[in-house]
């Protein structure tokens, strides 16, 4: 499933089904055996901020089957990640703060947009594109 | 990728214990334990998370529906030993507002 494109782009793609979300938390698992210099905390961001845009994705689209498309930019200066998948527009996204307390549901782009520094969402026509980006620390060796 | 283990403490009161990735391929299973272990009688519950490698949103979602279930059955439920992106999940969605994680499953209901 792992494609490496280039020093620092990470790709795969989860078809659902028979994939699910465990599959993306594998990819993620294969990237960090070839970049220790990605940090824990890292990690644990890229991993939570993933499982939750493909969950999405398969949770909105329950009547087809869901190719989503992951990239995994893990440069220098930051990490990008971005999900693609065949959709249609998403008219209106949820809020961006947490739902009450008690609520079962609704947490999850509140969620990630408190661990990055920007959560983006645009639709080509045919696709909906998520794109998170984090910023890394200065003076990091960041040797893959 | 999750199990579950159960210890029964009392008879109103058990340790489930899931391992692994708490996510939307496995919080169904751990609402169904939990109905399941409602509708025994053990109506407290303490869901050790110390096995829990990683928790998101719908992990979240399952906990704060297994707290429904117990309530509504005239009991409780509280969490244990979570890990660091755990711990931090919890924190960021404020549901550790409601589930206070306590540091030991053995002894979370000591009070």
């Amino acid at each position: 499933m792992l494609k490496r494109l280039s020093v620092t782009e990470y790709n795969a793609v989860i078809r659902s089904p028979p994939d699910t979300v465990d599959d993306a938390h594998d990819f993620l698992e294969s990237v960090w055996a070839e970049r220790r210099d990605v940090s824990a905390e890292e990690r644990m961001v890229l991993e939570t901020a993933l499982s939750e845009l493909v969950t999405n994705a398969i949770q909105n689209n329950p009547a087809r089957r869901v190719q989503c498309e992951v990239m995994l930019h893990i440069g220098d200066d930051d990490l990008v990640l971005e999900t693609t998948y065949i959709g249609e527009k998403i008219a209106e996204l949820p809020p961006a703060v947490m739902p009450e307390d008690t609520a079962e549901h609704g947490r999850g782009l509140a969620l990630i947009r408190m661990i990055v520094d920007s959560l983006t969402y645009r639709h080509d026509g045919s696709r909906n594109i998520w794109r998170v980006q984090r910023s890394r620390p200065a003076g990091t060796d960041h040797q893959g | 990728m999750t199990d579950f283990s159960i210890v029964e403490l009392r008879d109103d009161l058990a340790i489930i214990r899931p391992a692994g990735r708490l996510n939307m391929v496995t919080a169904p299973a751990l609402r169904e334990v939990v109905a399941q272990a409602v509708q025994s009688g053990k109506s407290h519950l303490v869901v050790d998370l110390a096995e829990v490698e990683f928790m998101d949103s719908s992990g979240l979602g399952a906990l704060i529906g297994a707290l429904k279930t117990t309530r509504d059955a005239g009991g409780d439920l509280r969490i244990a030993s979570p890990g660091e992106q755990v711990r931090m999940v919890l924190k960021l969605s404020n549901v550790d507002r409601i589930l206070k994680p306590y540091d030991d499953a053995e002894t979370a209901f000591g009070d």
